[in-house]
């Protein structure tokens, strides 16, 4: 049996499947989080049920391009029950959906959510009327504090209720009006304390300069002396671990070219990589307080004449701010918008510092006199904000002008914290995860290039290593910005497979630990930032782009960030 | 008096009367609940766009999105005007009073 969760954006259909699933799915406060079905076995031993979790619908009859792939799924063929989830406090246009919904599918069932809420409010509903009403059972349940939801899944197991007659969408209006006033009563001041934060918030002068204050107080805690201090401790604590391990294994006789793999590639690269958890953690910490509060939508809002003068529009600012922590679900997220708004985003968003850039970004800044550090790192992390407008700008605004939208200003709510630690426990995971695969594989393919000949017999000396001969093939692109060194060309190399795979490699390749002039600390540093998407990403761009277009997407951003470099570490060397 | 809704002004409602445009901008109101007859209340005007409150939602309105939606006003305006400076001059609405 499969059961699909139904109901309009940001009801808290994720919320609810990852209570009913036991998943991790992606959760935040404004319309349009999910923008792919997800599928999960229902967490039960009575019913046996799958679940689907479905992107937000407003209407079955709306042809809104964010709502396709929850009418794909919808029409399939496999769904036996709907799961219809409405907004307690928005009973009127939930009520539209679900009265579409009846005159479709013989076994819907209501889950009334966000109930702790309209308690708060004083929200009295009539639980009993409305499911006479809509002739199907209606739950209220609480999916953020896990209420009701036994009584769910009870419901589930019995429901069958037939189809209604179909309605025309005046019709459907009116009725869904009409059982909404019978049945629900709100207080006056429901939504009071948005109202008050939103007048001060959505004004532009306010907004804008707040939501770079955030992010520079995002950057400036995840660059703090707390990061630092559990940085120390990470090291030491992979670094005693490495002892221990190499250790063991050579007592047992491992081979010693293996060992030297795993001592450089491993525990060389990958403990360099993990020793950036903190700042990684803090980063998303934040980054899910703004979406679960309901502050992304202000800041999209706000954004908007600012993004607009780029040739986006303001809801292409979601992307943006996802893409500080990964550019992949950034790219993603560009489902929900224009069409035409999709070429202009999808190759500029690259250019956004991502968490994965943090790594370079920390160890590079290092390199810098300590007086002018930190003002190196806070460039090196906002230059991807300036190179990300440069690139919007170099599409004619003519041809595609950003488009008008209207967009869904959710209530401001204090965080649950359930779904804070969840997605920033999933983060964790992933940041694991690569750092144990991706970061793992390049770190040990740059140790085998170095003590590799092209003939691939054992290298006596780097100079004639496999990475020296890149490094020398690739030398006449990168002499004019400044550097040649093949260990430098060798870790950009890396760095496609996983941004956070330069530092890795830079701890393989620079035994002795990394020192470099200062122009070439920067000039490298500002290239590595900037110069590819991530495989990951490249590969994200497949749902929307083309092969030719991805591959000129790859080579574009080559180029800007080579030119940019360039003019950049060139004024900043005349000087 | 009609007029479309990036012209109404804070705090006042209109309810609407046309929306302008093919049917899938039509549908795309109505997927936020507006459509002919349905009350819409100006939260407010910024250089970005507009908010407007339709029942309990929040919409933002950008790029002159708002400029598709034909309103009915007379009564509303006049009333909120009535209503603001009542708010603001309570020595008036005792005078009225007398
Ligand atoms: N107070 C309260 N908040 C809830 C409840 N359920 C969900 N939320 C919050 O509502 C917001 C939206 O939840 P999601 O589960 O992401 O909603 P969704 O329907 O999946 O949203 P889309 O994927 O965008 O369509 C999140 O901030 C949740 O924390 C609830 O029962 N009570
Ligand atoms: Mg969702």
């Amino acid at each position: 049996m499969t059961v699909a969760l139904v109901g309009n954006p940001n009801c808290g259909k994720s919320t609810l499947f990852n209570v009913l699933t036991g998943s991790r799915e992606t959760t935040g406060n404004r319309a349009g989080v999910t923008f792919a079905v997800k599928e999960s076995p229902l967490k039960s031993e009575a019913v046996s049920a799958t679940v689907a979790d479905l992107p937000g619908l407003y209407s079955l009859t709306s042809d809104l391009r964010e709502e396709r792939e929850a009418k794909k799924f919808l029409t399939s063929g496999r769904v036996d029950v709907v799961l219809n989830i409405i907004d307690a406090s928005n009973l009127e246009r939930g009520l539209f959906l679900t009265l579409q919904l009846l005159s479709v599918f013989p076994r819907v069932i209501v889950a009334l959510n966000m109930m702790d809420e309209a308690r708060r409010d004083g929200t009295v509903i009539r639980i009993d009327e409305l499911s006479r009403e809509l002739g199907v059972p209606v739950v209220p349940i609480s999916a953020a504090k896990k209420e009701g939801i036994r009584e769910l899944m009870a419901a589930i197991s019995h429901s069958g209720n037939g189809k209604k007659p179909f309605l025309t969408d005046e019709t459907c209006a009116q009725e869904a009006a009409r059982i909404a006033g019978k049945c629900a009563v709100y207080p006056p001041g429901v939504g009071v304390a948005t109202d008050r934060i939103d007048r001060v918030l959505c004004r532009p002068i306010i907004g804008i300069p707040l939501f770079f204050l955030l992010l520079f107080f995002t950057f400036s805690l995840a660059f703090s002396s707390i990061g630092k201090g559990v940085q120390t401790f990470l090291v030491s604590l992979t670094d005693s671990l490495a002892s221990l391990c190499i250790g063991f294994l050579s007592s047992r006789g491992v081979n010693a070219y293996l060992l030297y793999l795993l001592e450089k590639g491993v525990f060389g690269g990958v403990s360099a990589v993990l020793s950036f958890l903190p700042q990684t953690v803090t980063l998303f910490f934040l980054l899910e307080l703004m979406e679960e509060s309901g502050y992304t939508a202000r800041a999209s809002y706000v954004m908007d004449r600012v993004m607009r003068a780029v040739g986006l529009s303001g809801k292409a600012f979601v992307p943006v701010i996802i893409g500080f922590g990964c550019t992949v679900p950034a790219v993603m997220a560009c489902e929900t918008l224009d069409a035409a708004e999709h070429k202009r985003i999808l190759y500029s968003l690259p250019f956004i510092s991502c968490s994965a850039r943090f790594p370079v970004i920390l160890l590079f800044s290092s390199l810098f006199p300590q007086k002018i550090a930190p003002f190196m790192a806070f460039f090196l992390y906002f230059a991807g904000i300036l190179v990300f407008i440069l690139s919007c700008l170099l599409f004619s605004r003519k041809k595609e002008p950003p488009p008008s939208v209207v967009m869904e200003l959710p209530r401001f709510r204090v965080p649950a914290i359930r779904n804070v630690f969840r997605t920033v426990s999933r983060e964790i995971l992933h940041f694991l995860s690569r750092s144990g695969s991706i970061v793992f594989l390049s770190s040990l393919l740059v140790t085998a290039l170095t003590t590799l000949t092209p003939r691939l017999t054992h290298a006596g000396s780097a100079e004639e290593s496999l990475l020296s001969l890149f490094g020398k093939i690739l030398s006449p692109v990168t002499v004019p910005l400044g550097f040649s060194d093949y260990r430098l060309t060798g870790a950009l190399l890396s760095g496609f497979f996983a941004k956070e795979s330069i530092v890795a490699a830079v701890g393989v390749l620079f035994e002795n630990g990394l020192t470099l002039p200062t122009p070439t600390a920067f000039s490298f540093s500002l290239f590595s930032v900037l110069y590819l998407p991530c495989a990951a990403t490249v590969s994200a761009w497949r749902s929307f782009l083309t092969r030719k277009e991805i591959a000129f997407g790859v080579f574009r951003s080559f180029l800007i960030a080579y030119l940019f470099t360039f003019a950049v570490s060139g004024i900043v060397f005349l000087f | 008096m009609q007029k479309t809704l990036d012209r109404i002004q804070s705090g006042n409602s209109g309810t609407v009367v046309k929306i302008n445009g093919d049917a899938y901008i039509w549908r795309r109101y109505l997927s936020f609940g507006i459509l002919p007859g349905t009350v819409l209340t100006v939260f407010s005007h910024t250089q970005t766009g507009m908010i407007v409150k339709v029942g309990n939602t929040k919409l933002a309105f950008m790029g002159g999105s708002s400029e598709n939606i034909l309103c009915e006003t007379r009564d509303t305006e006049r009333r909120n005007e009535h209503d603001r400076s009542a708010r603001r001059k309570p020595e008036l609405r005792k005078i009225d009073a007398l």
